[in-house]
């Protein structure tokens, strides 16, 4: 796969298909340096081959061409006319490669009026229908957070097509152009809901945090600083139940027997539950919970996520050991792994973050049996620039996508047993 | 393309298997006595999910506890593709399916489990509705807004990421069968690994810096202004990734706030209540899809903010053909496609 990507869409659907055993080239947006926020703190990057090609080189997109002449995939996330300004279209492409699949993954989607609009994911998020289903009716539409939700969706459907399209030329010979959207994507992930709309005539009701058949449910606060736990109680058992672990009498109100009198009597409920909650760890209450048979868990912030003991038992975060250079002061960080797994194997393995360019000439051997002069006049002309050094300086990737950083957890390097690198000074 | 069974009721399989279908599969969907009684209490919402996830399968009505039944099945087994399971943990194995046994019948079948937590684990039978996974997996902590709980997403976020990831793993693992690489394997997908995916970045922030995340400021977002607000005929969503208040503040024609005194973030929320009066009946004044094409050439990412309803209206999505008409209750009701289109194809949104 020859994969021109950015931002986090893209790349996280090539990163699932590296994973899964594709050799993934990928080469950066022009112009040099790369966009800043594709930094090598997600994991996205890995498992990859990065190659430095510039396409704005007059030699650029002839050796674009030639790379793709030996891929089985192209696809990029870059603007819709970018690839097309560098005579690298998919009409282009597949006209000397009719096998060849070739994937575009934009904002909108292209054909359309709005494909040459600029998207990020909390965009489509709010354009896709997301923002405005989501909270009660009393609410403002709300927001997705972490910032890349669209974009991992958009990015895995890229996935899924590609692997479709695969499939397709194995049976048929013919290779594909693809066009994804993550637009798309956010309206496909409410389908449900856009087929009540579309009976009715009208947006479905908002249930926010609480259920159109299960009562109660909820997110309720625990003890700590804008901890939360989440409870759904989804059939009568399920009511004695926690009834039976609140223990409140408030709670015993024969009315609350069945779903119809607990929906009635929601608010007052919710106030009982929480005033449970509130004084317990979100941990701690799930697991009370869950031991008497009611669905509940902890509301997980970033910092819970590598110690839950789910994922720690199930191997999902693997470290990785930084050979050079070491990434903000350290020698070793966890990464989420592939997620899924066939059983009775390993987990698919994680490399370590490539500088960019790293792997040109690798790359350019092996797809075109280039040869050491080829490879020397390629570096002369600058078409292949040099490696470039990871970002790997103690600037903490800002919080782009407009929400706020929460206080900083001061012992995470030891509570994650990260290696300190003895050589900070040589991070770049 | 493929041919594939789905079992078990879970929201995840009908995504997957819905894929399936879109992509040209042949989808049977075993419906027992207890997911008959599922669908029966699912109620008005779920009757439309059902008739989304299910619109292109062939419904095959079993009950396993008949020995008859459940060996038809197994022999169906026998001659599939795909094997879409969302049964709790060992749950085919409980129902007289067991991996090795469907194996060894069939040594290519891709098996494809989709459950909340995964097949093992400590927490693999904790119980779970989508509202769970989404906490446990993450995204609920940081959605919403910083003076109220968290905020779900809406419809069942957990079973969509987690089917198309299922979807994915089955072609990707037929792939390898078809091409002899491999047999057939068991792969397991936990709904909340996928979810964490997700939201890899902060995830990535907090391992790197120890920095952790806080749902956005209602009344003034992180850069000192709304980011959702009321245009003239709905809400518009205002955030550009990475623009200043300067360039936000002349696409409204905010001039008399481009001054000096309002560049800091700070300032401006500090004396918001001197803006938003402004603020409020700029954005207004024009709808939302105006604001949304004023900013796009601008280089800026604003937004109509769209709800089940008006999504149904955009032009983006009716020029791209994106919706398909199925039948509910004797009634044509539309509902999204497959969100790319395969160009070569005489069906703009499927493959033959």
């Amino acid at each position: 796969m020859l994969a021109f990507e950015t931002a986090a869409s893209l790349p996280a659907g090539t990163r699932i298909l590296a994973d899964l055993g594709a050799e993934v080239a990928r080469v950066m947006e022009p112009p040099f340096p790369v966009s800043p926020y594709m930094r090598p703190f997600d994991g996205t990057l890995m498992n990859k081959q990065p190659i430095a090609l510039d396409l704005k080189h007059p030699d650029g997109p002839a050796l674009a061409k030639r790379l793709a002449a030996a891929a089985d995939v192209v696809c990029n996330n870059f603007r819709p006319p970018v690839m097309r300004r560098f005579g690298l279209d998919h009409e282009t492409l597949r006209a000397s490669n009719p096998r060849l699949i070739v994937l575009q993954l934009s904002g909108y989607g292209t054909p359309g009026p709005w494909q040459d609009y600029p998207a990020y994911g909390p965009s489509v998020e709010a354009a896709g229908g997301m923002n405005g289903s989501m909270g009660d009716e009393s609410q403002l539409p709300q927001r997705v957070g972490g910032g890349v939700f669209a974009d991992t969706v958009g990015g895995r459907y890229a996935a899924l097509a590609i692997c479709a399209a695969l499939l397709h030329r194995d049976r048929t010979g013919d290779g594909q152009y693809i066009d994804a959207a993550m637009y798309e994507a956010i309206v496909t992930g409410i389908g449900d809901l856009v087929a009540e709309a579309s009976a009715t005539d009208a947006p479905p009701k908002r249930y926010g945090n609480r259920h159109e058949r299960f009562a109660p449910q909820g997110v309720y606060p625990a003890l700590g600083n804008d901890q939360w736990i989440a409870i759904s109680v989804t059939s009568d058992e399920q009511w004695c139940a926690l009834r039976q672990t609140i223990a409140d009498a408030r709670l015993d109100d024969p009315a609350y027997e069945d779903e119809t009198g607990r929906r009635a009597a929601h608010d007052a409920i919710d106030a009982v539950i929480a005033t449970w909650t509130s004084t317990r760890d979100k941990q701690e209450a799930a697991e009370a919970l869950q031991a008497a048979g009611v669905p509940a868990g902890p509301v997980q912030w970033p910092g819970d996520v590598p110690f839950d003991p789910q994922h720690r038992a199930r191997g999902f975060l693997q470290t990785v050991r930084h050979e050079i250079p070491p990434l903000l002061g350290y020698r070793t960080h966890p990464y989420m792994t592939m997620a899924a797994r066939a059983i009775g194997y390993p987990r698919a393995p994680l490399s370590d973050h490539q500088p960019e360019g790293s792997r040109t000439e690798a790359v350019l051997r092996r797809w075109l049996d280039a040869t050491d002069e080829e490879l020397a006049a390629w570096r002369a002309s600058g078409v292949t620039p040099p490696e470039r050094p990871i970002i790997a300086d103690g600037t903490p990737p800002p919080a782009w996508f407009g929400e706020r950083t929460a206080p900083r957890d001061e012992h995470f390097a030891e509570r994650l047993g990260l290696e300190p690198a003895s050589d900070v000074g040589e991070a770049r | 393309m493929l041919t594939a069974i789905e079992i078990g009721h879970g929201a995840a399989g009908g995504f997957a298997g819905m894929m399936l279908a879109a992509l040209g599969g042949e989808v049977t969907r075993v419906v027992t006595p207890a997911d008959v009684e599922h669908e029966a209490s699912e109620g008005g919402r779920g009757r439309y999910r059902s008739a989304y996830f299910h619109r292109a399968k062939q419904r095959l009505e079993l009950d396993l506890d008949a020995p008859g039944d459940l060996e038809r099945l197994r022999e169906q087994l026998t001659s599939v593709d795909v094997l879409i399971d969302t049964l709790p943990p060992s749950g085919l194995a409980e129902t007289g399916l067991a991996v090795a046994d469907l194996h060894e019948r069939h040594p290519g079948l891709v098996i494809v489990s989709i459950t909340p937590f995964g097949q093992d684990g400590p927490r693999a039978h904790w119980q779970a509705t989508d509202l769970i996974v989404q906490a446990m997996g993450g995204l609920l902590a940081s959605s919403g807004e910083d003076e109220s709980p968290p905020s779900r997403l809406a419809g069942e976020q957990a079973a969509h990421v987690a089917g198309t990831m299922g979807a994915l793993q089955a072609l990707a693992a037929l792939r390898g069968v078809r091409e002899g690489v491999s047999t057939g394997v068991h792969i397991d997908v936990s709904e909340q690994e996928v979810l964490s995916t997700g939201w890899s970045r902060e995830i990535g922030r907090y391992t790197h810096t120890g920095e952790g995340l806080a749902r956005a400021a209602r009344r003034t977002g992180v850069q000192g202004y709304p980011h959702t607000e009321m245009a003239s005929d709905g809400y518009v969503f205002l955030f550009s990734q990475g623009k200043s208040w300067e360039g936000v503040a002349a696409i409204l024609g905010l001039y008399e706030f481009l001054t000096d005194e309002w560049l800091d973030p700070a300032a401006r929320v500090e004396r918001w209540d001197e803006i938003e009066p402004h603020f409020r009946a700029t954005v207004a004044s024009r709808s939302r899809y105006d604001w949304f094409a004023a900013a796009a050439e601008q280089g800026f990412t604003f937004a109509p903010v769209e709800d089940a309803r008006s999504i149904l209206d955009s032009p983006q999505l009716a020029a791209r053909e994106f919706f398909e008409e199925i039948e509910v209750d004797g009634k044509v009701v539309r509902v999204p496609s497959l969100p790319f289109t395969f160009a070569t194809l005489d069906h703009p949104r499927r493959e033959d």
